[in-house]
């Protein structure tokens, strides 16, 4: 057997489920072991709000289903439970916040250690634009810390109060859909509840659009005056807020 | 000519985030600290400027666990970038891993899984020990990791592996003694034998560590103090390597650290009695 073979098969043998891995050599028993006791871990440490909101042996049971599933990809056990939002939307379908605070907390951590890079405040975005560059063509990066989700529920104000351990709020699911940012600023993580424009515009300069195109999801035909002050008032948050990185100019790069 | 790194004889301890606040608080008698360095790769806010102070206060040694030195696959590039951007912000002592591999098809581990010590595996650690310390810069130091499982057939012993991969990359090694214990026992080898087997010249560092006994094998947990039998292996190693620097290492049931620097005084004393005794 070579090498690769053998890796591959050890590789198997850690990750397979209890049902079809069988009786397993107890060396191999302790490698697999340590695997899953370490994204367990990983889990838990990364959710401890979620993991006492949800009830520590449901998240568990959650956690290990999740881990069955997702095998890291990355070097960083921090990295592991990007995601695991998902598989909570699906296994608590009744109990939205679940996944919405599992999200907040595991992206508040995330943030806390992202990596350094520019800002881009006012006076960087009037300066890169001096030379005439059309607006509608900015395209604007968001810092590495920086994530979006839509949101159902208070998952914001739970996650304050079970921090601050206290009553959690007693409606739990919002009237409408929101959306829900986290970045950090300085060296705090932080995060805010946008309304769904807010949201729309945001997932657009995710995405990496032009301006014209967050603009366009903003469009309220029959109010362009509104619709103008709006974005500007966006803007000019996202800039004081620290969410952008710098911008660039598709007319510029081509000319 | 091969790089060298110069012998730097010391006590010290795994930096963990229970003790940061210790570390940059007050005076902490330890002559270097070890980082882990995925704790800090690709990092910034307030970990890194952590790290900075730590820096500013301490020689610092760079412990990583996922190079995945034995991957039959390869090294992957982007984290050897990382490594070199971490390396050439805090030059450390030195920058240390494992022999072991840590995935496979792009999936990870996150534990040290064992390498077979055969003829092929030491032709793909070898050229992948060529490559990262090319990327690097710097010749690497590699520990032992205790194991669980044993192959066959075996081209080697550990110690002779070892011993060849030093010899063919100019690579040193981190001596786990615990890990050595673990893994004899878990094995029926000789401990003292894979020290007498492992070349005096290529020793820069030595980790001290407590391990748990699992069902029918002890296991490397990390999580209680140095035992009677690993401070009795941990004499011959000094006896036979000298002054390399030496470590305490707990991952999991971290004490208070004074409770740590309590135990690296034992190793002092260890040490100085095998100087003594050499003497």
């Amino acid at each position: 057997m070579s090498l690769l073979e053998l890796q591959r098969t050890i590789r198997d043998g850690i990750l397979a489920d209890d049902e079809t891995v069988g009786e397993i050599a107890t060396g191999l028993a302790v490698y697999r072991n340590n695997y899953r006791a370490q994204l367990l871990g990983a889990l838990q440490a990364r959710h401890e709000l979620t993991r006492r909101w949800a009830g520590e042996e449901a998240f568990d049971a959650a956690a290990r289903h999740h881990i069955l599933s997702n095998p890291p990809s990355s070097w960083s056990l921090d990295d592991y439970g990007n995601g695991f939002d998902a598989t909570l939307d699906s296994l608590f379908a009744q109990d939205f916040e679940v996944a919405e605070l599992a999200w907040l907390e595991w992206h508040l951590q995330h943030a806390f250690g992202a990596p350094d890079g520019p800002l881009l405040d006012a006076a960087g975005l009037a300066a890169a634009a001096a030379d005439g560059s059309d607006w509608q063509d900015a395209v604007f990066e968001p810092v590495a810390s920086f994530a979006i989700r839509k949101i159902r529920t208070v998952c914001a104000p739970l996650w304050l109060a079970l921090r601050d351990g206290l009553e959690p709020p007693e409606q739990l699911v919002l009237a409408g859909m929101a959306g829900l940012i986290v970045w950090r600023e300085g060296l705090v993580p932080t995060f805010r509840v946008v309304d769904e424009r807010e949201h729309a515009a945001l997932v657009a300069v995710a995405e990496g659009l032009d301006f014209s195109v967050v603009c366009a999801r903003q469009a309220r035909p029959e109010e362009p005056e509104a619709e103008a002050e709006t974005i500007g008032a966006m803007l000019g948050g996202w800039l004081r807020d620290g969410l952008l990185a710098r911008v660039t100019f598709a007319s510029a790069a081509t000319a | 000519m091969t790089p060298t790194i110069p012998s730097f004889s010391g006590f010290g301890l795994g930096l963990r985030r229970e003790h940061h606040g210790d570390f940059l608080s007050r005076e902490v008698p330890v002559d270097f600290i070890e980082i882990i360095s995925e704790n800090f790769l690709a990092a910034g806010g307030q970990p890194l400027r952590t790290l900075d102070a730590m820096c500013e206060r301490h020689r610092v040694a760079m412990h990583g666990v996922s190079l995945s030195i034995g991957a039959a696959q390869g090294l992957n590039r982007e984290y050897l970038r990382h490594l070199k951007a971490l390396a050439d912000r805090v030059k450390p002592l030195w920058v240390s891993d494992h022999l072991c591999w840590t995935g496979v098809d792009e999936i990870a581990s996150h534990d040290l899984l064992p390498m077979p010590y055969t003829a092929e595996a030491l032709d793909v650690v070898c050229a992948n020990i060529a490559l990262a310390q090319d990327v690097l810069e710097r010749p690497l130091l590699f520990e032992n990791p205790s194991s669980y499982l044993a192959f066959t057939p075996s081209d080697f012993t550990e110690w002779e592996f070892l011993a060849q991969m030093c010899e063919r990359t100019g690579c040193y090694l981190l001596l786990d003694v615990n890990n050595i214990y673990v893994s004899a026992v878990n094995h029926g080898f000789d401990p003292i034998a894979f020290l007498d087997g492992i070349p005096v010249d290529r020793v820069r560092q030595i980790h001290l560590a407590g391990h748990s006994q699992g069902d029918g094998l002890l296991i490397d947990t990390h999580d209680s103090p140095v035992c009677e039998a690993v401070w009795q292996l941990y004499a011959r190693a000094c006896d036979r390597f000298g002054a390399a620097a030496t470590m305490i290492e707990r991952d999991d049931a971290i004490p208070p650290l004074d409770e740590l620097l309590d135990e690296l005084d034992c190793a002092r004393a260890v040490a100085a009695q095998a100087e003594r005794i050499a003497a």
